[in-house]
């Protein structure tokens, strides 16, 4: 008996009827936004440098000193030139994109499942629940958001796994007042009273019905966090407190080469650029999304 | 509206308590100790033991929050750096001008460029300023700021000599590091501006054309810019915030001493008393200017004021 | 309405804010302003005279006070400052410092044996520099111009380690350390004027210093966060001179045709420790082959430049001890064969990680790859100073990389790295070797010149023989000055201002 109820509330709802020809919709607008296609090719190539960067230049190459070719310029053989060690940069670029994206991904993608378990028991549940997770989330909030990850990782001793610890603690509070607000305002509507009055169970109605609703707000946070994150890791990795060596990181290695500014320049052209244009490129698809989740804003 | 001011400031007690919490935990977690920091590599176990001692560092965690807290709350003590054993309230405001300066004059600037810009580009909408705009927006947005800011010191000082690469000793010595600062957030500020103008100007618009036909572009933009200015406020305020605490990477490239040198150095030698203060320091400071970010909300908007004064 | 308001107020704003700006930065301080603008690389602790050990610490400390007495640090040469003459009892424990009459402190006050027995305790308890006076069992003022030192053994390098500690008022230091580092008050050559900004300082010459006034009436002290704003600085000609220039930095330095750089000796070298409690280390033939295994020119040339000398003796080589001592060249080969015999199947990957700080990361690396080249492995791990030195003390590190020096050049300062007595301070590597202690010992309280370095080389050669450290290099410091200042930089980053001077 009640399966046929729900099926009725599917129906009168109009989601599932429409999801396939709304996505497709949307990727059809995503597609003709030249700039956002800019970023996804330019996403998609770091991506695939990240996943064959063993193959392009593996992780040998990137560490391998040589004490007679220190402090090289770019050339044939080594394309970005040398560091103080005679490590080839260019392998070490590329090495090292394998290091940022992952960070940006997990981080991302852990911070987003914390969110929402957080973001969704404060925004559907709301009184005293709501007040105590969004107090918190100001709490945290109110701590500089690099000194905070940068306590964090001082705390814990530098290394990946505390690094990207560190990146969530920071990504999560201001991830959980978004999912909170969405849920807010797309928890509001008819069908999910509807819903609610038919007996479906909470997390039910907040995975089914409320999130999938506000699917482009969350994958156009996502992915500019993941901008934000290859940032804040690469800042961090500059102060000091990321990476450990001889791994390559683009932060890092651009805190290497700030002592040879004068005599060897070109060190710091192109872990900068790589952080540039991934991170850019992350934000040219994030802007691109959400124009083709909500057109109306762009005209 | 006193009301509500009190009760805004009444309510950042218990957020400063929570942050003092954090802040204390994390750096409790930590494995090494501040005494084998600070006295060096030659110290032997009865000076560490001694140290420990006199900086009640031997006892258990809910102790010593509890004797931190207590003299807070009694003298406004809030402890000596080990370091340097002054008073780590003297060392924070001794800092805090500099930092306080760059922020300031980043936000400002940022402020200018951004919010102007961000118009322009609105209004403009389609054409090809607004096309490099976006784009400009969007490049110095992605732009990490340490790489921005060691460009800028190789172009300008290494090479042309116009501006001093470290310090704060001049107004010059300032141009770059808030250049560096402001050109980042004014990205965000003008890609935020425009979508905010934009999406006033078009209800604006459609809402006019219904009511009357055609209208004065003048009477739907200023309109349409103060709607606008209430996302960019908040943004604003935030940004001056972050850029309280982001300038300490900053500081690092431009070998700055301000408060975020400061606190970076702090957290590395684990001077407890001194990474507490500092960053209550800035959180107290980041809750006072958001209040005065909500007050200048209901100040614009007539809605809000109205609510608040119920 | 409103918003031109605005506009107005943020104007006037602005303008008050650029106008609020200090003015512009001062050109480079002549010749005849008689003033020296030196410009260091370095935090300050306090002007205490015993809270604090940043090298801009000791600056201070030569510049605003007096030591008892001046021993030179190599020559061993004595001579005499605050005290005009003193007196040793027979069974060398009693030291009786007779006191000049005429020392005038910055505050027009007369030196008493009060300051002097008050800044002896100071510095004593102090967690910074009281290894300084370890032997002293207690100090008093017999009367106002006379102090006696009881030490708790004889103790040869007494008078060495004495030179380093200063006097400061005692009457201004009990007012309290808070206020006392406002206004600070000592005899010294230099009295204080200023500390701005937390990174400038000023001194004045004091017209009543009991010996020569100083030759330059004003200094000014400029603070650095890194080497890097240094060396532009310098460059770029807004320093007369610059202590600690970054050999990466040194070509541009050294290209201005107005500025001389220095390479001054110091006892600061760069050292792996190896715990003889784990294994591998526990094997010698696992530690000598590690010693030949490191290439100390390449690890040298890609962390500094090449500026520096590659060794691996435990004892600073300027010492007359060290030499003759035999060195362990760069010799991979031998290396593969002492780690066959001593049964080590190669390739090997340690189970510890090389731990040590930032600043040795470049050395770590290259070191990382020497050993590759013979078959270990290892993996770096970066840890903040406090953990290292904690994990080192208690003995939980096996293998690390550290930089040390020591505040004398002598070689009883390297005791606690050969002892047990060190083995939760300097000992790293819980090094043990009975021949070495009785050596040591006995080394310590010879008074005979030549004996002492007779015993000391024996010590080493036996030290070295065993292996429990794999020394790197040695490295200088880089000192810059302007062509027509002469500067005495001294030894192992001692150096005095009041011996510089203009030409």
């Amino acid at each position: 008996m009640k399966k046929n109820l729900l099926i009725n509330i599917d129906d009168v709802s109009g989601i599932k009827a429409d999801k396939e020809s709304h996505a497709k919709e949307i990727w059809r607008r995503l597609r003709k936004n030249k700039t956002a296609m800019a970023g996804m090719l330019i996403l998609g190539i770091f991506v695939l440098v990240a996943l064959f960067a063993d193959v392009i230049a593996p992780y040998e190459t990137a560490v391998a000193q040589d004490s007679s070719m220190r402090l090289q310029p770019p050339s044939a053989e080594h394309f970005f030139g040398t560091d103080r060690l005679g490590r080839d940069v260019f392998a070490r670029v590329v090495q090292g994109a394998r290091v940022s994206l992952s960070i940006g991904l997990f981080t991302s993608l852990g911070s987003l499942i914390i969110a929402v378990i957080f973001g969704s028991l404060a925004g559907y549940y709301g009184g005293k629940t709501e007040t105590l997770i969004l107090r918190i989330v100001d709490v945290f909030m109110c701590i500089p958001s690099i000194l905070l990850s940068l306590a964090v990782v001082a705390a814990l001793g530098p290394n990946m796994i505390n690094l990207l610890i560190a990146m969530m603690i920071s990504a999560v509070p201001g991830k959980i007042r978004l999912i909170h607000s969405v849920i807010l305002s797309v928890g509001d509507q008819e069908y999910v009273d509807a819903a609610r009055v038919y007996g479906c169970s909470d997390a039910r109605i907040i995975f089914k019905y409320i999130l999938p609703n506000a699917l482009g707000v969350i994958i156009v946070d996502t992915t500019m966090g993941i901008a934000g994150t290859i940032l804040g890791a690469a800042s961090l990795s500059f102060i000091g407190m990321g990476i450990q060596p001889p791994a390559p990181e683009w932060g890092s290695m651009l805190s290497e080469a700030s002592e040879f500014l004068r005599r060897a320049p070109y060190l710091l052209v192109f872990p900068g650029v790589s952080i540039l244009l991934s991170a850019m490129s992350c934000n040219l698809l994030g802007d691109g999304i959400r124009d083709a989740f909500d057109p109306k804003l762009k005209d | 509206m006193y009301k509500y001011v009190i009760k805004r400031v009444l309510l950042t007690i218990p957020v400063l308590l929570g942050v003092l919490l954090i802040v204390f935990t994390i750096m409790s977690l930590t494995p090494g100790e501040p005494a084998r920091l600070i006295l060096g590599a030659s110290a032997d176990q009865a000076a560490i033991d001694a140290f420990n001692q006199l900086h009640g560092l031997d006892a258990t965690f809910p102790e010593r929050l509890w004797n931190y807290l207590k003299d807070i709350v009694t003298d406004l003590d809030f402890g000596r750096s080990y370091r340097s054993d002054k008073p780590v309230f003297d060392m924070i405001l001794g800092r805090f001008p500099i930092t306080f300066m760059l922020a300031t004059l980043s936000i400002f600037f940022s402020a200018v460029i951004g919010i102007v810009l961000g118009v322009v580009s609105a209004v403009k909408q389609y054409s090809k300023l607004d096309a490099t705009l976006t784009v400009t927006a969007m490049i110095f947005a992605s732009i990490p700021s340490f790489w921005l800011g060691m460009m800028l010191i190789l172009g300008f000082s290494l090479n042309l000599h116009m501006f001093p690469s470290h310090g704060a000793d001049s107004w010059q010595s300032y141009v770059l590091p808030v250049l560096t600062l402001a050109v980042s957030a004014a990205a965000g500020l003008l890609r935020m501006t425009r979508s905010a103008m934009l999406e006033t100007i078009r209800m604006e618009y459609i809402r006019t054309a219904r009511a009357k036909g055609a209208s004065p572009r003048d009477v739907i933009y200023k309109h349409a810019l103060k709607n606008a200015l209430l996302p960019v406020v908040t943004s604003l305020g935030i940004s001056f915030g972050t850029s309280l605490g982001g300038a300490v990477v900053i500081e690092t490239v431009f070998s700055i001493p301000g408060l975020g040198m400061l606190i970076v150095n702090a957290i590395r030698d684990k001077d407890f008393p001194l990474v507490m203060a500092s960053i209550l320091f800035l959180a107290a400071l980041f809750c006072l200017v958001m209040l005065i970010v909500d007050l200048i909300y209901a100040f614009i908007d007539p809605r809000i004021k109205s609510k608040y004064l119920n | 309405m409103k918003k031109r308001f605005a506009i107005v107020m943020t104007l006037i704003m602005t303008f008050s804010l650029l106008a609020g700006c200090s003015s512009e930065s001062e050109q480079s301080g002549s010749a005849e302003e008689n003033k020296l603008i030196l410009g260091i690389e370095s935090e300050l602790t306090s002007f205490d005279v015993e809270n604090g050990d940043f090298a801009l610490d000791f600056v201070i400390r030569r510049c605003l006070y007096e030591p008892l007495v001046h021993v030179d640090p190599v020559s061993g040469e004595e001579e005499m400052r605050l005290a005009e003459s003193y007196t040793v009892s027979d069974d060398k424990t009693v030291y009786t410092f007779k006191l000049r009459p005429d020392v005038k402190m910055h505050d027009g006050s007369t030196l008493t044996a009060d300051d002097v027995v008050y800044s002896l305790n100071l510095t004593k308890e102090s967690s910074y520099v009281g290894k300084n006076l370890s032997a002293m069992k207690q100090a008093r003022a017999v009367d106002d111009h006379t102090v006696e030192v009881t030490l708790n053994a004889p103790y040869a390098a007494f008078m060495k380690n004495l030179s380093m500690c200063f006097v400061l008022s005692a009457e201004a230091h009990r007012a309290g350390t808070d206020a006392f580092n406002e206004e600070p008050v000592g005899c010294g050559p230099y009295k204080f004027v200023s500390y701005e900004n937390d990174n400038k300082i000023t001194l004045e010459a004091f017209d009543e210093y009991y010996r020569d006034t100083a030759p330059i009436e004003t200094i000014e002290i400029r603070m650095f966060a890194d080497t890097s704003s240094l060396a532009i600085a310098m460059e770029s000609g807004e320093l007369d001179a610059a202590a600690g220039i970054n050999p990466v930095d040194y070509e541009n330095v050294v290209s201005n045709d107005n500025i001389v750089v220095d390479e001054i000796a110091t006892t600061k070298f760069c050292m792996l420790s190896m715990n003889e409690e784990t294994e591998p280390f526990n094997d010698k033939k696992v530690r000598q082959a590690i010693n030949y295994a490191i290439d100390r020119q390449f690890v040298l040339d890609a962390s500094r430049e090449g500026k520096g000398n590659p060794t691996s003796l435990l004892f600073n080589t300027a010492m007359t001890c060290t030499e003759g001592v035999e060195e362990y060249e760069y010799d991979p080969e031998k290396a593969k064969q002492l780690l066959e015999e001593a049964g080590i199947s190669l390739p090997l990957t340690l189970n510890t990680k090389l731990s040590t700080y930032e600043g040795c990361k470049t050395e770590a690396e290259a070191i990382q790859e020497s050993l590759a080249n013979v078959g270990i492995n290892v993996e770096i791990e970066i840890l903040e100073s406090g953990a290292l030195y904690g994990g080192l003390a208690s003995g939980d590190i096996p293998f690390s990389l550290t930089r040390l020096g020591t505040s004398a050049v002598d070689p009883d300062q390297y005791y606690n790295m050969v002892s047990e007595n060190g083995f939760s301070s300097l000992n790293y590597s819980r090094y043990v070797n009975d021949e070495v202690e009785e050596l040591m010992v006995q080394a310590r309280s010879e008074k005979d010149e030549e004996e002492r370095d007779t015993l000391y080389r024996e010590a080493l050669e036996i030290i070295q023989d065993d292996a429990p450290y794999a020394v790197i290099y040695e490295m200088p410091d880089l000192n810059a000055s302007v062509k027509n200042l002469n500067v005495n930089w001294g030894l192992n980053g001692m150096y005095y201002l009041y011996d510089f001077s203009w030409k």
